[in-house]
């Protein structure tokens, strides 16, 4: 398009086009092709048509997901496929990591975080529809250390403000036991056990280890490992099956052997020998080797014998406790009414007759459950030489932690009992604290010395 | 600790009368704040659950009547380690941290030439390490004349070490002065009775994650932690008074009593 009223410096000719050509229009002379002028730098005005359209709306799509979110939620699927959990714990798991994935905890973490939130996602889903599965389980799938798992799972549960029920470990049993390869297809005869009779086993052994202070505060996996191993033996205790070790018994099983599952087996052991020791058909002695054969009866028998268990200790510690009250009898001399208490009443319970001289003798007693109220005296004679009673060794079932307790006991120090905060503070006190200028100096020439020879 | 504090605790809770020391009375005062069903619950199978109790409830019945009866004749002065049944929910502080500003900028690498029993490694960390033998306490000064003081057993003792430490301080040649003296902190522990983590667990605000930590959360308690294990060891964490261990005992008390056995 022409310019009228323009000439080109260069020829002085009026013959001044338009150029459209390139983005920027210029005023160009047709004859000498000078450029008359330049358009300034701007898009939209001079194009052609339509009102203004920002880039967002014109070249922005719809906002996508990102790839790792993409990934993360078929990685749920993938999980929840595998363990063949139904659909309700899959949408769940998938909302739970679209949220969970969102908030800005989890946001910026390691590709590697974001999987083990996808297990820990199907984890929770799983706890809160009552489908038994371990921590252990998702560890193994995802191949991630178990810490680290139960790290994110806790931030996950905190910031989704779920609350979890916890698992109960008799449900787990049944689907842990089918980790173990003990069919006839797997193992030879010897070896080989139906799942079934297995896991039926192993879920009373673990009823009955709950019920003996094993369970509690423990890790379900080397629990259940040991149940599962004790009742494997006890089906059909062979040579081959008895003399079998548990490291063996997992690489027969082609599992991974938990080091405190033998510490568990141990304590299981001990609890059945207690209660094979009641058993009235066994004649010989009960003991941690040839319990095993006993472990069918001890189960079939179970609350029973622990009823028997029970009273035959407290009869026993009656015992005790009635021959060192009659001993603290002899010893002190007894005020005239206490031992017309005890004439009339001679049927009075033993308890009741060494309660009174616990009364009497104003010692400070133990009163936690009833056994260690009767046996509480029978400690106090011997606090003397032992000053710090541990009740677990007088009852029947405590917690291990109890029984044999690893820490010392504290004793607080004597001297700083009535400390007021606001007592005076002796020069010379402080003073043993500050280095004489001497000692300052020697310990600058030692440091520049050590620093020295550091360096060379 | 805090005698008036203690004193209210063993009113409230711990009875000097020694005809009401029958556990059976002395759980009632626990018992009332349940409801009503519980109450009679509880008092026939006191705090049980498992089959194991209902076996054994009638051969230590007779027993029973007899059950301990010299809780407490005489209230104790000093707090003593070994586990009775006197220091059943006694608490014992374990660690107090508590804070103060000396008021002053501090020259460490002249504090570490010139005291003893102090560590400096700027490299590693910028605070100089401090260490009293009596409390046994140690301090972290930093160089703006912040002090922080760990590991005394009371309140008095930790404000005694902090002005040990200020002392020690103004002897090397600093204008220190003692301002905001404060506590941040203290952890207790205490001995009860054996707990059923798991039914605890179904209650709010506890969370008890086995395969993860033996121990059962409890998070009931604002700006409390308090950490319980099977054994009725617990642990409590974030008060900043001897009141609030107290209180905060006070609450847990009665839920630990619902889910006691033995």
């Amino acid at each position: 398009m022409s310019r009228a009223g323009l000439s080109c410096p260069g020829c002085g000719s009026s013959n001044i086009v338009d150029d459209h050509l390139y983005c920027q229009s210029q005023l160009v002379c047709v004859d000498c092709g000078s450029v008359v002028s330049e358009g300034a730098l701007v898009a939209a005005d001079d194009h052609v048509g339509g009102s203004d359209v920002s880039y967002s709306r014109s070249t922005a799509v719809a906002k996508k997901p990102c790839m790792n979110l993409i990934k993360g939620i078929q990685r749920v699927k993938a999980i929840c496929r595998i363990l063949r959990v139904n659909s309700g714990i899959e949408d769940l798991s998938q909302t739970y990591y679209n949220l969970a994935y969102q908030h800005e905890s989890f946001i910026r973490v390691s590709l590697q975080k974001k999987e083990v939130l996808a297990g820990c996602c199907v984890l929770v889903c799983c706890r809160l529809l009552n489908w038994p599965i371990t921590m252990g389980t998702i560890s193994c799938l995802l191949d991630a250390d178990p810490m680290v798992v139960g790290m994110v799972y806790q931030e996950m549960v905190k910031i989704l403000n779920i609350e979890p029920p916890i698992i109960n470990v008799t449900e787990v049993v049944e689907a842990h036991s089918l980790e173990y390869k003990l069919s006839s297809v797997h193992v030879p005869e010897e070896y080989a056990e139906n799942s079934k009779d297995l896991t039926k086993r192993a879920v009373a052994l673990v009823e009955l280890a709950a019920d003996s202070w094993i369970v509690t505060g423990r890790k379900p996996i080397p629990v259940m490992m040991a149940a599962i191993y004790l009742s494997w033996q006890s089906l059909k205790p062979n040579k081959h099956r008895l003399k079998c070790s548990l490291e063996k018994f997992c690489q027969i099983a082609k599992v991974n052997k938990h080091r405190p599952a033998s510490k568990r087996i141990t304590e299981m052991k001990k609890v059945l020998c207690k209660l094979g020791k009641e058993i009235p058909w066994v004649r010989e002695a009960v003991t941690p080797d040839n319990v095993v054969r006993q472990v069918e009866d001890i189960l079939k028998h179970r609350y029973a014998l622990l009823r028997r268990a029970l009273r035959t200790h407290e009869e026993v510690l009656l015992a005790e406790c009635q021959a060192s009250c009659e001993d603290s009898l002899t010893e002190e001399t007894a005020p005239t009414q206490s031992s017309e208490l005890v004439e009339q009443n001679p049927n009075a319970s033993s308890v009741e007759q060494c309660e009174l001289n616990a009364e009497r003798a104003q010692r400070p007693g133990d009163g936690d459950d009833n056994p260690c109220t009767v046996s509480e005296l029978h400690t106090d004679i011997q606090e003397s030489q032992d000053p710090t009673p541990n009740w677990g060794k007088r009852v029947l079932f405590a917690p291990p932690c109890v029984t044999h307790p690893r820490k010392k006991r504290r004793v607080e120090q004597p001297e700083l009992k009535d400390v007021t905060g606001d007592e005076e503070i002796s020069d010379s006190e402080i003073d043993s604290y500050i280095r004489t200028p001497q000692e300052a100096r020697e310990f600058t020439l030692t440091q520049q010395l050590f620093y020295e020879s550091e360096k060379s | 600790m805090n005698e008036s504090a203690l004193d209210r605790y063993f009113d409230h809770f711990i009875q000097k009368d020694s005809s009401k020391m029958e556990e059976m009375e002395v759980n009632e005062e626990f018992f009332c704040l349940l409801p009503e069903e519980l109450v009679t619950l509880n008092k026939d199978d006191p705090g049980s659950s498992s089959s194991l109790d209902c076996s054994s409830q009638n051969p230590t019945a007779a027993a029973m009547a007899g059950s301990s009866t010299s809780m407490l004749e005489d209230r104790p002065t000093t707090l003593v380690t070994s586990v009775t049944h006197q220091q059943e929910f006694l608490p014992q502080i374990q660690n107090i941290i508590c804070t103060v500003n000396l008021g002053c900028q501090l020259d460490l690498h002249l504090i570490a030439c010139k005291a003893w029993n102090v560590e400096y490694n700027p490299k590693v960390y910028k605070a100089l390490i401090m260490r009293l033998r009596e409390p046994r306490t140690t301090a972290m000064i930093y160089k703006n004349g912040n002090l922080v003081c760990l590991g005394a057993k009371s309140v008095a003792q930790a404000r005694l070490a902090a002005r040990r430490l200020a002392r020690k301080v103004q002897k090397l040649g600093f204008p220190v002065r003692f301002l905001n003296f404060k506590i941040q902190n203290m952890t207790a522990s205490c001995d009860t009775f054996t707990v059923s983590l798991e039914q605890l667990a179904l209650q709010e605000h506890c969370s008890y994650e086995a395969e993860l930590f033996p121990g059962l959360f409890y998070s009931g308690i604002p700006n409390l932690s308090i950490v319980i294990f099977a054994s009725g060891k617990m642990s409590l964490v974030g008060a900043t008074t001897d009141v609030q261990i107290y209180e905060a005992l006070g609450i847990i008390r009665p839920i630990l009593s619902r889910f006691r056995r033995h």
